[in-house]
């Protein structure tokens, strides 16, 4: 429980100065990296929950969190595009959609319980 | 695999670290915190790590939305042009009528005046109606075709009226002796077209919408050649299995415009004196 006073205000910066960033630089994305930004937010949500868990039950560590994110961002992007180049990208797309949303809900609830005890 | 996925919705490799520094001897509890040298390095690649996926979203989040409305406008945009185009079209056909029947008055006025021009303005006018040239009105059959009501599981609508129901009636009614047939009011002439684009239906390219009528001059016989056709009791069948609309009606008078006609550019008329026998062909 110490990860909670410790100060999550370096992450959270970070987390608003990206939020900032991305509204005021307004950056154009190429038209070929477009489908697979939606997945890799979605997998870049589920490491953040993961993370914000980790924490809580006090067994963060920056390393795996790093290197969770970077790998389900770049794996996530990896079935979507062998999806595309199969031709089943939308059900690929489903399905990691899927599973990456249940494991985010299955964090919420522990987080959830964490915070609120019940 | 399912449960292990319900369950362990944590990713393992916490638990694994966890696990190493316990071994380590480091203690208890305390492994939230950086306690270690690389311990700022490593808030600070956390938080270049929640930098990105901020700017992730927000870029995503901006995307969807500039998008969205784009499509809607182009959508709009795409509807003006086809109104638009419609009205001239229209427009044109008007003229079109206008000036027919100009030049038609013309002709009447100087050929009535010599019996050989009268003689000549009798064929033509046959020649014309058989093409479906000219407005004509006499008995003859309406049959309305409607689509099925939409499926309520959002379903593909197996009864929704195609080209080729259309195709098979009017051949049919052809067959049973029509003599002037019109969809929509749109009268069909030697060259017309029934065909789909997409969703729609068009018959010389220009649209017919739900319900479909079709009108035919011809005789009384007709109703039931139709009706007992093979194309009549598909249809029926059709109707009982995909719930689709047809209603068949004999009516006393049927009026008809004209048709539009085909426009000849290579196609060169041949004897047209000579062959008096032809304009007698319905």
């Amino acid at each position: 429980m110490k990860g909670i006073r410790t100060g999550p205000v370096i992450p959270i910066l970070g987390l608003a100065a990206g939020i900032a960033a991305g509204i005021l630089l307004d950056p154009s994305v190429p038209t070929s990296l477009q489908p697979y930004l939606p997945i890799a937010v979605v997998a870049a949500l589920d490491a953040v929950f993961g993370g914000i868990r980790a924490r809580l039950d006090g067994i963060f560590d920056a390393k795996v969190f790093v290197v969770s994110f970077i790998s389900n961002v770049v794996v996530a992007g990896l079935i979507v595009f062998l999806g595309d180049q199969l031709g089943v990208g939308a059900q690929l797309s489903t399905a990691v959609i899927v599973v990456l949303g249940i494991r985010i809900f299955g964090n919420a609830a522990a987080i959830r319980r964490h915070l609120f005890r019940a | 695999m399912l449960r292990k996925l319900l369950d362990e919705t944590l990713d393992p490799g916490y638990e694994e670290a966890a696990e190493r520094r316990r071994a380590a001897g480091d203690g208890s509890n305390k492994s939230s915190k950086p306690n270690q040298a690389g311990g700022w390095l490593r808030g600070v690649l956390v938080a270049v790590c929640l930098l990105l996926i901020g700017g992730l979203g927000t870029v995503v989040v901006a995307q969807v939305r500039s998008s969205a409305p784009q499509r809607a406008e182009l959508r709009q945009a795409l509807i003006v042009d086809i109104a638009e185009q419609r009205a001239a079209g229209d427009l044109l056909q008007q003229r079109l009528a206008e000036v027919r029947e100009q030049a038609t008055r013309a002709r009447e006025q100087l050929l009535t005046a010599t019996t050989q021009g009268q003689r000549a303005l009798d064929e033509l006018v046959r020649a014309e109606s058989a093409a479906g040239l000219t407005a004509v009105r006499g008995p003859g059959l309406a049959v309305t075709l409607t689509d099925a009501p939409p499926p309520k599981d959002d379903g593909e609508n197996l009864g929704r009226i195609l080209d080729r129901d259309i195709q098979a009636v009017v051949n049919e009614l052809w067959a049973a002796g029509a003599e002037a047939v019109a969809i929509d009011g749109q009268r069909l002439g030697p060259t017309t077209s029934i065909r789909s684009a997409g969703q729609a239906i068009l018959v010389d390219f220009r649209p017919v919408t739900n319900p479909y009528l079709i009108e035919a001059i011809g005789p009384a016989d007709m109703f039931d050649d139709f009706l007992q056709s093979g194309t009549g009791r598909t249809l029926a069948s059709y109707v009982a299995a995909f719930g689709l609309g047809l209603d068949v009606r004999a009516n006393d008078q049927l009026d008809l415009l004209p048709g539009t006609g085909a426009g000849l550019s290579q196609a060169e008329p041949v004897g047209l004196r000579a062959g008096s026998g032809r304009g007698d062909a319905p």
